[in-house]
């Protein structure tokens, strides 16, 4: 059972009841979370059509591993640390079909994720700025997506990925002098 | 600060990563060096560049895709987990254990027979093979000859 509203109400709390089998309250961690998941999933991977499929496994990785969760660290942290490893296992998996951009275009094929906005100039800077991020190392751009978009701090962004505060630093400083050479003739 | 560490501080600066110490440092850093200040403004401008990357909201059914997906994940309770572990462990090695006895019992009473009807078999195989037997070959065979011939030449 869950109460709204009162300090039980909290993620540790939640987590608990579902170890337990609530589904309520995992339910209520869902519905918290699932934009912050799809939003990080989207913007690592790009790929509109998989971030359905990733997030529901995600979830479903959270609610059987519950019990693991000992709320030594944040929930939110522990639950971007799941979503991490699992957009990088996912991009590393791909790899071996990798198909390039470049190759794409040549076939006149274009991702879904690189469809040109209706504004041709604002869809012609996504797909450049898409294309930067997308070519980032796989760590450089997690840490670059948490920290821009999701706000997490370089604290949890080092706690998330298990690595120090001045390599979460160094990940950023590096990401963004990649993307400013990249997108040079963008910005 | 010289510029290379100031340069290397900017992107954590941008996000106000840094301590106290840098950051007035940098600050003092920035305002005397043009190059500095056109590094930070670049990298802002990236920054800045990455905000046109739109989110993805999720379905409205998203919950409900979930909520099936974890009806279906059979949960069994942590301590029937352990026992029903524990009982599937023990009758495994049960079964091995009784399948080595049954085993080693069928292989001896199989080789004993065997060995039991291998002592009849050698002898009627004699019986049936022996040069007695042999020696009777029709009359004006081949091998009739050639046995004349032999016991001829040993006769004589």
């Amino acid at each position: 059972m869950t109460i709204i509203g009162t300090t039980e109400d909290t993620d540790g709390h939640l987590i608990h009841l579902a170890a337990n089998g609530d589904e309520q309250a995992f339910e209520r961690i869902v519905h918290k979370y699932q934009h912050a998941v799809f939003n990080t999933i989207y913007r690592y991977t790009g790929s509109r059509e998989d971030v359905q499929d990733l997030a529901q496994e995600i979830f479903i990785k959270v609610w059987r591993n519950a019990a693991k969760f000992k709320g030594k660290s944040k929930f939110s942290t522990w639950l971007y640390r799941i979503v991490a490893n699992h957009c990088i296992n996912y991009r590393r998996g791909r790899r071996k079909d990798h198909v390039s951009l470049d190759e794409l275009t040549e076939k006149g094929i274009t991702p879904e994720s690189l469809r040109v906005e209706p504004d041709w100039e604002t869809g012609r800077k996504v797909e450049k700025v898409r294309k930067a991020v997308d070519e980032l190392p796989d760590r450089q751009r997690m840490a670059l997506v948490l920290s821009q978009f999701e706000g997490r701090s370089y604290k949890e962004i080092a706690e998330i990925m298990k690595v120090s505060l001045s390599s979460v630093e160094t990940l950023i400083f590096r990401a963004r002098s990649s993307l400013r050479q990249k997108l040079a003739k963008v910005v | 600060m010289k510029c290379s560490q100031v340069r290397r501080k900017l992107s954590a600066y941008l996000d106000g990563e840094v301590s106290e110490r840098d950051k007035k440092e940098i600050d003092g850093h920035l305002e005397q060096c043009k190059g500095c200040q056109e590094e930070l403004a670049a990298l802002s401008s990236v920054s800045d560049s990455l905000g046109i990357m739109a989110g993805m909201e999720p379905p409205s059914y998203f919950m409900t895709r979930v909520r099936q997906c974890i009806r279906e994940e059979v949960k069994p309770r942590p301590f029937l987990g352990k026992v029903r572990s524990i009982v599937f462990s023990a009758a495994t090695a049960f079964a091995v254990v009784l399948s080595l006895i049954i085993g080693n019992q069928v292989g001896r009473i199989l080789y004993q027979s065997v060995a039991a009807t291998g002592e009849s078999q050698t002898a009627e195989t004699t019986d049936v093979f022996g040069v007695g037997t042999l020696d009777e070959f029709p009359a004006g065979s081949l091998s009739d000859i050639y046995n004349e011939l032999v016991a001829g030449g040993n006769n004589g």
